[in-house]
């Protein structure tokens, strides 16, 4: 039993020094990440989570482990205070503190006796608990819808910024030839005449 | 029957008044008929409905028995009603009732029945008559298959008795219209929704205002508030994921299309917060629609629908037995110290096992769980209460799962071992110890997705800055600085983000509320 609260304690000690990091792009792999988050403290470990799950363009997770909770609580205000990028541009990465529920292989809860029972469908209760199952099965769904429409938005967006991203360098570009004298010369050249733009 | 006379349209569901019946003795202002069709659906007299009452989960059904036109032009139906079984525990004491089964009101008083508007009509309901009484025509087996539900007894709302005898008439409609129609019945109407959009809050509010004022008999009724929901009728938008090519016998096929779905009112949270209220809205009627089609198209819940109604129709002529109390036993489940080594499936990393497993068959979904719940205890459950071993994990949480809902991945050892798991989950009811009933579904596990098609990241094509600080600005992680475009994208990105998870938040509380409303509903907590 004293070795069951030991492992308990261990594992929220780690909750609390962990970071979540989440819309990560796939390209990242974890020493990207480790390399990206070493600026802010000492990264123990880092772990990308595979999502089973729900949809994949979300992107990947990660849990950092940091050596302090400081460390990670510094990294979490920081990065949603400003835009942090990870392996790619604009996206930002978005970092929150984890649940315990986030990891992998929990120890147990010392001491908790779990019971259960089968109802039949003569029990008072039966009708009640079809009822929840329904429930959470449309609650399955309707976060499934969620995510779906939050994907559909992500990537409207995505288009929406590439569209305008090209459009700025398109203009740069022009601007740079102008600038660069590089329009009068080629003017001389094939003997064409341009508006004299202004400088 | 041809609609003789057409009400004026309004800018919700139509409606069409079918053949009359005659005006009324006392005011002539008022116009019986006999049938009317409302949404596309038409209604007979003595048809059974669905109703629904706000802040109850299942419909009321009664039978209609007399529908009019006022002379202001409000269109009345007055329902008989039926009883459901959990209705009327109190008075059933040691009978013994069958699933499926519903008591139709009988005597003098109140609850038995209402006069409602016709907007407060759901559905069609098929309710088939058991009775032997001579004057019932015997259902066919092809009604019983189609029924939902099926009544022989009677609950006389005065002497609160239940009784097979049935009298000579209720609610002054002789009791020859309670019984089967003598003819073939017409299969309940089945049209698929086509996408008109989600009616504007405005005029929602406005049938709010004129179906307030309903219409109640002299007789209190059992429903003492208005019968109106508050009513967003969403038609389908959206083709739901699987096909929609239901068969005309099935279940589901009689709860119309129109999908009653709540309003969900918070005032003032601003643009956010109104992004939430119809992405949920949508997502409900979305998640209620899909959910009838998926359940429909597994076979084995159909097939256990229709053996159930024919197995206890064999054995209402059985005394009645026992008392109606929880007998189930209470399952202990105790940690089982670790063997040496199972070795009964090789030692794959757990990716590859669920791939495997997958194939095969063998992989369930439990849902529900305590989210606290350790692999090794969810392999314990497993094993005591459905005697299987098997190898489970918890699937880990992410930003946007429930915080109430443990998932794990279980791998059975056979796909037959895995099918009797959900069946028997689904048939019976697993409940854990907060009450809470597990909810067992097929695994499947998405594939994993190409690296470079991740939204959001955008590389400058086409033209290609030779410059030192760009590459290396792509490549490594760093802050935006403020005055550049990447600064000001990003921030766009941080503000979806941002949304989305107020979003998930307001979702989970809401999705908590309903499941703590219904599990204080259990009488008998472990």
């Amino acid at each position: 039993m004293e070795a069951l609260f030991e492992e308990c304690a261990i594992f929220e000690d780690k909750v609390k020094r962990t970071v979540y990091i989440d819309n990560l792009s796939p390209l990242a792999k974890e020493s990207v990440v480790k390399a990206a988050l070493d600026q802010f403290g000492n990264v123990i470990q880092v772990k990308i989570i595979r999502t089973y799950l729900e949809l994949q363009s979300m992107g990947r997770a990660a849990l950092v482990e940091m050596q302090n909770t400081d460390e990670a609580k510094t990294i979490i205000s920081e990065i949603c205070n400003s835009p942090f990028m990870i392996s790619g541009m604009p996206r930002p990465v978005r970092a929150r503190s984890p649940v315990a529920e986030m990891f992998d292989g929990r120890p147990r809860k010392p001491g908790r006796r779990i019971v259960c029972r089968w109802l039949e469908s003569s029990d008072p209760d039966f009708e009640v608990a079809m009822k929840m199952k329904r429930i959470v099965r449309y609650h399955a769904k309707e976060a499934n819808f969620l995510l779906k429409r939050q994907s559909e938005e992500e990537e409207q967006l995505t288009k929406e910024q590439s569209e305008s991203l090209n459009t700025i360098y398109k203009f740069e570009l022009v601007q740079h030839v102008f600038n660069g004298g590089t329009a009068t010369r080629l003017a001389k050249h094939y003997k064409m005449h341009i508006a004299d733009v202004h400088q | 029957m041809f609609p003789l006379q057409e009400a004026e349209e309004e800018d919700s569901p139509e409606f069409n008044w079918g053949a009359k019946k005659g005006k009324g003795a006392h005011n002539k202002g008022v116009q019986f008929y006999k049938s009317f069709t409302y949404d596309g659906v038409e209604f007979n007299l003595y048809d059974c409905v669905n109703m629904w009452r706000p802040g109850e989960e299942e419909p009321d059904i009664g039978k209609i028995v007399r529908a009019w036109e006022t002379t202001t032009r409000k269109r009345i139906v007055k329902v008989v009603w039926f009883f459901r079984p959990t209705e009327v525990t109190h008075w059933l004491g040691n009978i013994k009732v069958l699933p499926n089964e519903l008591l139709l009101a009988s005597g003098e008083g109140v609850g038995l029945s209402n006069c409602n508007l016709v907007e407060a009509i759901t559905g069609k309901c098929n309710v088939v008559c058991t009775s032997t009484d001579r004057r019932n025509p015997q259902p066919k087996d092809k009604d019983l298959e189609t029924a939902e539900f099926f009544f022989y007894r009677t609950f006389d709302v005065r002497t609160r008795e239940i009784s097979e005898e049935f009298p000579n008439s209720i609610a002054q409609i002789e009791m020859e219209h309670f019984f089967n129609k003598v003819t073939d019945r017409e299969q309940p109407l089945y049209y698929g929704g086509n996408g008109s959009l989600e009616k504007p809050q405005s005029s929602l509010s406005s049938r709010e205002a004129t179906t307030k004022t309903a219409l109640k008999d002299g007789q209190q009724g059992r429903n003492t508030q208005s019968m109106l929901p508050p009513v967003t009728l969403v038609k389908q938008t959206k083709s739901s994921k699987e096909d929609v090519a239901m068969p005309r016998t099935d279940q589901c096929s009689t709860i119309s299309k129109r999908q009653v779905t709540e309003v969900v009112d918070k005032g003032g949270q601003g643009r956010r917060g109104n992004i939430s209220e119809t992405d949920k809205t949508v997502a409900r009627t979305e998640a209620k629609h899909s959910y009838c089609t998926s359940s429909t198209s597994l076979s084995d819940s159909h097939a256990l629908k229709k053996r159930k109604l024919q197995d206890l129709l064999g054995t209402t002529s059985s005394d009645q037995q026992k008392v109606i109390k929880s007998t189930s036993q209470v399952i202990e489940v105790t940690t089982r110290v670790k063997e040496g080594a199972s070795t009964w499936f090789k030692e794959q990393p757990w990716n590859e096992r669920l791939q495997v497993a997958q194939e095969r068959g063998t992989l369930v979904l439990l849902e529900n769980l305590d989210p606290s719940y350790a692999s090794a205890e969810v392999e314990d459950i497993v094993r005591h209460a459905l005697e299987q071993k098997v190898c489970a994990k918890m699937v880990p949480h992410n930003t946007f799962s429930n915080p109430l809902n443990g998932k794990a991945f279980v791998i059975f050892k056979s796909s037959k071992a895995a099918e009797n798991a959900i069946f028997e989950l689904r048939r019976r009811c697993l409940m854990l110890g907060d009450g809470r009933p597990v909810v067992a579904r097929r695994g499947t596990i998405e594939e994993p997705m190409k690296s470079r098609d991740f939204p959001g990241h955008l590389s400058i094509g086409k033209i290609k800055f030779q410059r030192e600080e760009m590459r290396k600005a792509v490549s490594t992680s760093h802050y935006s600085q403020s005055n550049t475009i990447e600064h000001v994208m990003g921030v766009e990105w941080r503000v979806l983000q941002e949304e989305s998870s107020l979003r998930w938040k307001a979702l989970h509380q809401e999705q908590a509320a309903e499941i703590q409303r219904l599990s204080s509903k259990l009488k008998t907590p472990i």
